[in-house]
């Protein structure tokens, strides 16, 4: 029980994790891209209709993620050269977004509800035979799919970038743009990359929520991309913080879930949970800063 | 007000409207009849454009809501919870008071208030006592409320002979009086306006305003002038609370007549755009507002007339939203003060 509540966190955090380390690049570089949940919801959808129609998960994937990538550049784009507030942009990304689901799902598959693809390709899933004996270490180290693996993989490869110069440089521009700038940095260059950075693991996050199910739902992200802002802006440019951080966000929906089924709280509280939790860990997390600077913030 | 500040909310408009056009020419079977109900629907006759006008109502109050925040640096990213939530008990407490009296109208307005301002103020007081950006906390907030009104609507609270999750009908005496039937416009219109008036003048006239405008532009600065930058930030985050809730609380006794669960499909988050648009002009809210009416009420005559998915409303009113603090043609220098940054 308690292990499979683990595991489950594991799988419900590695989304989050995903697109929090996007959103944390595009912190570190001091412009937060609060585009998120709208850029994961549009990813979610393409890469299930990829897929489905090219037989191809990886194919899913890969446009997904392309998309997105161009979404986070279209924020960029707005905020660099039309001088839009990227704060702005970003709601307004993530509403359109949210009608632009429902409007290709009622025009390309003509239904507005939950889409079943029933011929979608199955994602490889990774499993040890040695690990089969031992129900414990079964649960929690084997049958994770690719896509999940990827993920993992990512998450490498993300806290790789920050010892990386580019990731000193990201550092760096964020810090003062002015002394960057001054040093001879390509600021923009740099801003851009990051929000190439955003824009594909948010695609890869949105697709780890829809391909595996197989489904859509207008709803499907559901305020991930919301938890993993938090996420983001707590973990800081630690991207050890933001793992932190989101593993305790997918315990906490992993909760919720199990919650769900097995008791007979209300729905709308279970939704609630991972929020009052994620609230709960916040305020205990600045309380100990504060407490630990020994005054006031 | 600059050259500026008068074309560029004009040039958001002309190109919402120009994208709007052509995503609804694409996507429908027969463009023309779309097109024709999508923009002149809500102008065919006197029901159409009252309930425009009505629709705008609630836009009115959340973009008063985000502008007052806005007006003093902060952010509320919870009003479409503080909307929700506060409505909600303002309707359940409209329940069990004496009705049809102007009293207990007014009473129920103020637990609204006081609902939506304790929302907001929680996360106001987290900033101050633990540096927690207000920005993420007030949306946190909202969404809980939002389910914890979802629960209350569905659970405890809800009429056992309703088909959906909503409360009783409140008593007719209670709801606030009709301005031009069959159409659904109703007095809260006045109101909203009024407060935005209201509003407009204390930024300008008043020390409050002047404080206000220094806490945001300056806060040290303000600070050092002797300005309890604290006490502007928690003010502004009630007031703006507050006002969202009276927001919702007014559509349920103008148009629904009960909470029912969803009533307020993002009137919340629009108020945001409803402000930027015209640059947190209180004074002009309400030209804002009637134009995000305008687009709802459009597509829902569209989807009504000829069956286009209303969607399209959100999606362009996203593209909005991105437009809304852009600059088109216009010199870099003239960066404009007001706009949030």
């Amino acid at each position: 029980m308690l292990t499979q509540l683990l595991r489950s966190s594991i799988s419900s955090a590695l989304p989050i994790l995903v697109a929090a380390l996007g959103a944390s690049f595009t912190q570190t570089v001091g412009k937060l891209n609060i585009a998120i949940e709208g850029t994961m919801l549009t990813s979610c959808f393409v890469s299930v209709y990829v897929a489905a129609r090219s037989n191809s998960w990886l194919l899913g994937v890969t446009i997904a993620m392309i998309l997105s990538c161009l979404m986070s550049l279209f924020v960029w784009f707005l905020h660099r050269y039309l001088r839009a507030d990227i704060f702005v942009v970003g709601l307004g990304v993530n509403v359109a977004a949210s009608g632009l689901v429902v409007l290709l799902s009622s025009i390309l598959l003509g239904s507005k509800g939950t889409i079943f693809f029933e011929e979608i390709p199955k994602i490889p899933v990774l499993r040890f035979e040695a690990l089969q004996r031992n129900e414990t270490l079964r649960t929690l180290l084997s049958d994770y799919s690719v896509l999940e693996l990827v993920a993992m993989f990512v998450v490498f490869l993300s806290w790789l970038i920050t010892k990386t110069p580019l990731g000193l440089r990201m550092r760096a521009v964020g810090k003062n743009e002015s002394v960057a700038r001054q040093l001879g940095l390509n600021v923009d260059g740099i801003r851009i990359s990051s929000f190439v950075f955003c824009g594909l693991l948010c695609g890869l996050a949105g697709s780890m929520l829809s391909l595996p199910l197989g489904l859509f739902v207008a709803g499907m992200t559901n305020n991930r991309g919301w938890l993993a802002l938090v996420a983001a802006v707590l973990g800081g440019e630690n991207p050890l913080g933001v793992l932190g951080v989101s593993l305790t966000l997918g315990f906490s929906v992993a909760l919720s879930h199990r919650l769900q089924l097995f008791t007979a709280l209300p729905a709308e509280i279970v939704l609630s949970i991972p929020l009052i939790l994620t609230l709960c860990v916040v305020l205990i997390y600045n309380v100990l800063k504060i407490g630990e600077k020994g005054g006031s913030p | 007000m600059t050259h500026r500040k008068v074309l560029s909310p004009i040039f958001t408009v002309v190109v919402a409207f120009l994208i709007c056009a052509v995503i609804l020419g694409a996507t429908s079977r027969q463009p023309r009849e779309t097109l024709r109900w999508f923009f002149l629907g809500p102008f065919s006759n006197l029901y159409y454009f009252g309930n425009m006008l009505a629709a705008s109502v609630p836009l009115i109050f959340t973009g008063l809501a985000a502008c007052i925040a806005f007006s003093a640096g902060v952010f509320n990213l919870g009003l479409e919870g503080q909307y929700y939530f506060g409505a909600i008990v303002g309707t359940i407490i409209a329940l069990s008071v004496p009705t049809s009296r102007l009293s207990s109208t007014l009473f129920v307005l103020v637990v609204s208030f006081s609902v939506g301002g304790l929302l907001s103020l929680a996360s106001a007081l987290l900033k101050l006592e633990f540096g927690f950006s207000e920005l993420i906390s007030s949306f946190m907030i909202g969404q809980i409320f939002i389910y914890v009104g979802d629960f209350m609507l569905n659970g405890p609270f809800r009429d056992p002979e309703a088909a959906l999750a909503a409360t009783r009908y409140l008593d007719e005496g209670i709801g606030l009086a009709k301005i031009l039937p069959p159409s659904n416009l109703h007095v809260g219109y006045v109101i909203g306006l009024t407060l935005c008036l209201v509003f407009h003048f204390v930024r300008k006239h008043s020390v409050m305003g002047y404080e206000f405008k220094t806490v945001k532009e300056n806060p040290r600065f303000a600070k050092i002038h002797g300005i309890k930058v604290e006490k502007i930030w928690l003010l502004a985050m009630l007031l703006s609370g507050g006002v969202a809730a009276v927001g919702g609380m007014v559509e349920i006794l103008g148009v629904y007549g009960r909470a029912v669960r969803g009533f307020s499909h993002g009137n919340g988050f629009n108020g945001i755009a409803v402000s930027l648009l015209v640059r947190n002009d209180p004074a002009l809210i309400f030209l804002s507002a009637l134009f995000f009416a305008y687009l709802e009420s459009g597509g829902e005559i569209a989807s009504l007339m000829v069956q286009t998915p209303p969607e399209i409303v959100r999606l362009v009113q996203g593209i909005v939203f991105c437009l809304v603090t852009a600059e088109f043609l216009f010199r870099r220098s003239e960066r404009d003060a007001d706009s949030v940054a």
